[in-house]
């Protein structure tokens, strides 16, 4: 009678494992969603994929606030970030949507720009995140200074992009901001997952679309990538 | 007498198996060392200024996620985070800014003792240039100590002081950075990240950083 209850005993518990760690595995988990990547595959060799930066929508704004001396900075509101010092040395950080050649958002980009004292022109990288399909790192010297500028109006401390500073659109409605030694082009230098092992270059042009009576604009950001497999 | 033995049976059994996979041994097997001390760089930042999903519990089993007010509500960014840092110091002793943007790695698997993100990084400092790389965070053990400690009555008390985040990825090479300009171009940089769980405030992150030349100093 004893040994046949405890032999009921630890068939149950043995049960009970099984479907502690069956019941374990049931959830689905998330998975990325994905849209359907826009590759057009070139003649001569190569991919080639465009994708999109529309401002201001695109801009992500970030929680939390930074504190310059006794001010409050809205850059990070606005999701930029500036480190300038006395020198005139200017290093700034911009967080973006990501679209496709048709709009979606496919993910996020990240633009960090450098701005050596009395340079007329900045360079930047960016970081372009697919979180479905992995990332892409690019560099480029850039056509005009593109760094984020901290005003201090006495009260708060603000972030400038350089799309909207005055004078900035004076001379037309579409920059190209590449100026690279390959002919205008930066570089892609790395990729992650499915983008391991590509190389190759870009450019970027803005669009101005809009520009109001107050001067804040809206417009887009275009990044044309030309991608192929790197040497091993 | 017997359904009682039954039940009392079972009972044991799913705490049993409960038991067995809060103590997953899978998850100790992707497990990196953190690099020692004398040859890497630590930089320290809070993730203050984000957007996206918090790493908890619930938001790995994709529970919530449209709940939270700082979601990102586009179908291709529910479970990404996207962060803006300073980074105190870097190569030659510089303040830096740093942007991270993490995912829900496809490859969770309860089974597996991972709860786990994609980590996509750049990191730039004005005097010596600028890196950007991927990495694979594992929140498994930091996840479980919180769900163990939230059992016990214990919530932050439970936790231990650091949590080696970063791990091994099934089919993927280990963290790593890729230098794009200035003194770190074409340099690989090694990566780990910490975190130091602070119940008062946002937790501390150390990333570290193994450059294989050593840093100039900034001109």
């Amino acid at each position: 009678m004893g040994r046949a209850l405890s032999r009921t005993f630890w068939f149950a518990f043995a049960g009970g494992v099984i479907v502690a760690v069956l019941a374990a595995g049931l959830p689905g988990l998330p998975e990325q969603y994905r849209f359907r990547s826009l590759i057009d595959v070139q003649t001569n060799g190569g991919r080639s994929e465009t994708f999109v930066i529309r401002w201001p929508q695109d801009r992500l704004d970030l929680s939390g606030e930074l504190v310059v001396g006794d001010r409050v900075t809205r850059a990070v509101a606005q999701g930029m970030m500036v480190l300038d010092d006395a020198a005139g040395r200017r290093l700034s950080a911009e967080l973006f949507r990501l679209r496709d050649r048709e709009g979606n958002v496919i993910g996020l980009a990240g633009r960090m720009s450098n701005a050596a004292p009395g340079a007329p022109a900045s360079s930047s990288d960016w970081l372009l995140v697919i979180p479905a399909r992995g990332s892409l790192a690019l560099t480029q010297a850039d056509a005009r200074d593109l760094t984020v500028r901290r005003i201090d109006d006495g009260q708060a401390v603000y972030a400038r992009a350089a799309v909207d500073a005055p004078g900035f659109w004076a001379a037309g409605r579409r920059y190209r901001i590449s100026a690279g030694p390959l002919t205008g082009a930066g570089r892609v230098v790395h990729g992650s997952d499915e983008f391991a092992g590509l190389e190759g270059r870009f450019t970027e042009s803005w669009e101005l679309e809009e520009m109001t009576a107050d001067g804040a604009t809206r417009g887009r950001i275009v990044l044309e990538t030309l991608l192929q497999r790197g040497s091993p | 007498m017997r359904p009682r033995r039954l039940l009392a049976g079972f009972l044991a059994g799913l705490v049993a198996g409960l038991l067995l996979v809060l103590l997953n041994p899978l998850a100790y097997l992707a497990r990196l060392e953190p690099l020692p001390a004398g040859e890497a760089l630590a930089v320290t930042y809070r993730a203050e200024h984000s957007r996206g999903f918090e790493p908890a519990l619930g938001r790995f089993l994709g529970w919530g996620a449209d709940a939270d007010r700082r979601a990102l509500t586009d179908p291709a960014l529910r479970h990404v985070n996207a962060n803006l840092m300073v980074l105190p110091g870097g190569p030659g002793g510089e303040a830096g800014l740093g942007l991270r943007v993490s995912a829900l790695d496809p490859g969770n698997s309860i089974w597996h003792g991972r709860l786990a993100t994609r980590d996509w990084w750049l990191l730039a400092w004005p005097g010596q240039g600028s890196a950007a790389g991927a990495g694979y965070s594992n929140y498994w053990l930091m996840l479980r100590d919180k769900a163990w400690a939230g059992l016990r009555g214990k919530g932050q008390q439970g936790l231990a002081g650091a949590y080696l985040l970063s791990a091994r990825s099934p089919g993927r090479p280990a963290p790593e950075l890729n230098g794009l300009r200035g003194s770190l171009a074409g340099q690989e940089i090694e990566l780990r990240e910490v975190l130091e769980p602070d119940p008062r405030e946002v937790s501390r992150r150390v990333i570290q950083l193994r450059l294989p030349a050593p840093p100039q100093p900034a001109p």
